[in-house]
């Protein structure tokens, strides 16, 4: 059954189609939530979901497009042929990580069929509103760029899945497992079906290269990854990560715990604090119900909202003793570190250096009274410096109720989008 | 086309953020629609309840539709967080609460606030300043629907205006009615020309140069000659009118365009050349030449009328506004100052004073000469006044050579007949 919302969407699609706005979307082929199929097996499979497609049977609203028959026949005759190359071979042949990044993604390029590239790739020239495209919100709210995983042959979700384990390092990868198994869970949670590990979208901007600038997009409820590469060069932001629940769960006799690590890294950040520097790293006056910088929901620009001058609040880590700013500093890295180290390390370099953190605060935000409480809907926990920004926002549980689940950003002031909008 | 686009794709966003209940996340927005009807600006305003309360944790928990806390609390804080300003001069609003709903997620006030237009807001720039929530719940975001031109897009997403804890105001430019537009432009041609001390002294030297022609006459046969006068006088100040009407209409189309000082710098010799012929030869006002100059002078009203409206028909009638203020006035001063030289004409010093007129015009011309061209202000403006003075010294004495010539001629002559 059409949820009342989808209905409602896609009478505005509808509408705005007769008006002649295909415009910006006009590249994005699927526009509901799906039904799952075998691909999503697939997909689920990795996140050690194989039950998810018997519950999502009642969401029918595009099977003309993701049915078995459609993708297995555009893409098996491209999946037996590449299905022999893996990227192992990317990492072998590749002098540098980056190197088998782009050979790792050029052959995922290579098992989509024509059709699938045209929803996938898109150019790089006047792709800023596009690249700015993505959100915290499920797909069913907000439509992503490329193309749904879901929808995705074996051979290429499972190319797909080895960009992604070249681009992440372990951590990272787990993270990237979680969040998706996540929205399985949330699903078999009663949350409905638009929670689908199957729901989450690529996009490659411009081509692959070492000397080009392109970009990978791969996000959905709750992730996204925009990373873009100019001339060799990576930068991963901004990066969305969040999870509901933020505990540990468990889906088919796996355990997940996405940014458990992470918010645990930015509580002890703030536990390690005195009463005194508490009390100073406090934004009085100010609350958050969610991140501050977030989504940029096809701007084409980057985000304005940073404070600045004596709007910066929070204490200065420059001020902390050794042990404390090495906390800082181990926060900052659980999401920094995410990547591969030739990503990670530069990043992590320059944020850490005696300079920027000397003009690095931590702040949070919620209720006084009830300390850096995560538990607490309002908490808010944020690391500002010249340029890494993180912020980790306690929001009450949409699905789960009764507990608060985490929304996360990780962003680069000057490096966002590759500094390349 | 393009706003309705971007107003559908924005409804589609809103569509996800308010109509589902089941996805939606706790940080709704707030959205402003803003309109005009006729003369005023509708905001029609969906406040999020709980991000409300958020924003002011010491109000008791907000009830729906209780009228007190309508009245007591929600009011006064809109009233407080949303203001309407012209030219840093706040507008007065009239906010009305239009009840309870759910937006989803969760519940929403939906309110009216109607601010009612000055005269004189048409194309002006509206300042509208809203930090409700934001200003202490620093996430939130208020998204500003509206189909009238904003300053600064680049804070546009999907057709809607972000507002933040950073970003307060946005600039609406207000769309005048026609009516509203002949008549502020009306008012701005009549004061331009008013305050445009080059044009009235390039006016007042082709009246009298009229006159000064056709004295000889008016002091014979004063009303066939006085009919003449103004004739004239009509024929010369339409033929300025037809120049600036071209010239204006045409740079208003963006079909003709010129430097500013270049016009700037036409005007002022076209009020020395006015200036020297009223001096020197009064009966010279070439009708070519005066269509010349008014084709010069309607490129320099073009300067002040760059804040026209982007569409064709409300440019049409701003332009059409500022022409007929500029007319207007110029048949105002031919009014009053045709009779008073005429019953000057019969007056001992009616030379002189033209002469002086005529001097002193001609110093400022030259003064806005230098300026114009050179770019500063007082550095030259002696220099030029003895200049002139010189200058126009000379002129006297060889005219009064010539007349004491002529004298000694008539006499000779007369001496010789007797």
């Amino acid at each position: 059954m059409i949820k009342p919302i989808s209905l409602a969407t896609l009478l505005l699609a509808s509408l705005m189609a007769l008006q002649g706005c295909g415009g910006d979307s006009s590249d994005n082929t699927t526009t509901t939530p799906t039904t799952e199929t075998a691909t999503d097996d697939s997909a689920s499979a990795d996140t050690g979901d194989d039950t998810t497609d018997e519950s999502e049977t009642g969401d029918d609203t595009d099977d003309d497009t993701t049915g078995e028959d459609g993708t297995e026949d555009d893409t098996a005759d491209d999946s037996s042929d590449s299905s022999t190359v893996t990227a192992s071979s990317c990492d072998e042949d590749s002098t540098s990580q980056i190197d088998a990044l782009i050979c790792a993604t050029e052959m995922f390029i290579d098992t989509l069929s024509e059709s699938e590239q045209a929803s996938v790739l898109y150019d790089w020239d006047n792709s800023n509103t596009e690249r700015t495209i993505w959100s915290n919100l499920p797909t069913g709210n907000v439509q992503r760029n490329g193309m749904r995983i879901g929808e995705l042959s074996d051979a290429a979700y499972s190319a797909l899945i080895d960009v992604a384990q070249i681009l992440l390092n372990d951590e990272g990868y787990e993270d990237f497992q979680g969040v998706l198994a996540a929205d399985d869970y949330l699903q078999e949670q009663g949350g409905g079906s638009t929670y689908s590990s199957a729901n989450y979208y690529i996009a490659i901007f411009g081509t692959p290269a070492r000397d080009e600038s392109w970009m990978i997009q791969l996000g959905g409820h709750h992730l996204a990854y925009n990373v873009t590469f100019v001339d060799g060069v990576g930068y991963p932001v901004p990066n969305h990560l969040a999870t509901e629940p933020k505990a540990a769960f468990e889906l088919n006799s796996t355990t997940y715990a996405p940014i458990v690590e992470e918010g645990d890294a930015m509580v002890a950040m703030f536990d390690a604090l005195s009463s005194a520097e508490l009390s100073e790293a406090y934004l009085s006056g100010e609350s958050y119900s969610d991140v501050l910088v977030g989504p940029d929901n096809g701007s084409g620009n980057y985000p304005t909202d940073y404070p600045t001058g004596d709007d910066r609040g929070g204490i200065l880590v420059s001020s902390l003793t050794e042990a404390q700013q090495a906390l800082v500093i181990a926060a900052m890295a659980q999401w920094v570190d995410d990547y591969q180290a030739e990503i990670s390390d530069p990043l992590m370099a320059d944020y850490t250096t005696d300079e920027a953190l000397a003009d690095t605060y931590i702040a949070w935000a919620g209720s006084q009274s009830a300390g850096v409480d995560v538990d607490t809907n309002g908490t808010y926990l944020r690391i500002d410096g010249p340029r890494v920004w993180i912020e980790l926002a306690c929001q009450g549980g949409v699905v789960i109720r009764g507990e608060t689940h985490y929304h996360t950003i990780y962003r680069d002031k000057e490096m966002d989008y590759g500094n390349t909008l | 086309m393009a706003i309705r686009c971007n107003v559908f794709r924005l409804l589609i966003v809103l569509a996800g953020l308010f109509a589902q209940p089941t996805f939606a996340h706790p940080a709704s927005t707030t959205s402003i629609v803003v309109s005009q009807q006729d003369d005023a600006l509708h905001f029609n305003v969906l406040l999020p309840i709980e991000q409300l309360q958020m924003a002011m944790p010491d109000w008791p928990v907000l009830v729906r539709n209780d009228e007190a806390q309508l009245n007591t609390l929600i009011i006064p804080y809109l009233h407080q967080h949303l203001t309407v300003s012209l030219a840093d001069i706040p507008i007065s609003i009239n906010i009305e609460p239009l009840g309870t709903e759910r937006c989803e997620y969760e519940d929403c006030l939906r309110l009216e606030a109607v601010a009612r237009l000055p005269a004189n807001a048409s194309l002006s720039a509206l300042t509208v300043a809203y930090d409700g929530i934001t200003h202490r719940v620093r996430n939130h975001r208020t998204l500003l629907i509206t189909d009238l031109p904003v300053e600064n897009t680049n804070r546009m997403v999907s057709g809607a205006y972000v507002l933040s804890w950073s970003h307060k105001t946005v600039s609406l430019l207000v769309t005048p009615t026609h009516f509203q537009l002949l008549t502020r432009f009306f008012q701005l041609g009549l004061h331009h020309i008013l305050e445009g001390l080059d044009h009235l002294a390039f006016l007042l030297c082709l009246i009298w140069s009229v006159i000064t022609a056709n004295l000889q006459t008016i002091k014979t046969n004063s009303h066939r000659s006085k009919h003449q006068v103004v004739t004239q006088s009509i024929v010369l100040i339409s033929l300025f009118t037809v120049g600036h009407t071209l010239s204006l209409a045409l740079s208003a189309l963006n079909m003709l365009a010129l430097p500013a000082w270049v016009t700037e710098v036409g005007v002022a010799a076209s009020v020395l050349i006015a200036a020297v012929t009223l001096a020197i030869r009064p009966q010279s006002q070439n009708r070519l030449i005066v269509l010349l100059f008014g084709l010069i002078h309607g490129m320099a009203f073009s300067e002040v009328l760059h804040a026209l409206p982007v569409d064709t028909s409300t440019r049409f009638f701003a332009v059409a506004g500022f022409n007929v203020g500029v007319e207007v006035f110029q048949i105002l001063l031919a009014a009053v100052t045709l009779p008073a030289l005429l019953a000057l004409t019969n007056w001992q010093y009616f030379n002189s004073c033209r002469m002086v007129f005529a001097g002193l015009v001609a110093v400022a011309a030259c003064i806005w000469l230098i300026e114009r061209l050179s770019g500063t202000s007082a550095a030259s403006w002696i220099v030029c006044v003895i200049m002139v003075l010189t200058g126009l010294i000379l002129l006297t004495k060889l005219r009064y050579r010539d007349h004491r010539t002529e004298t000694r001629t008539t006499r000779a002559s007369l001496k010789y007949k007797n």
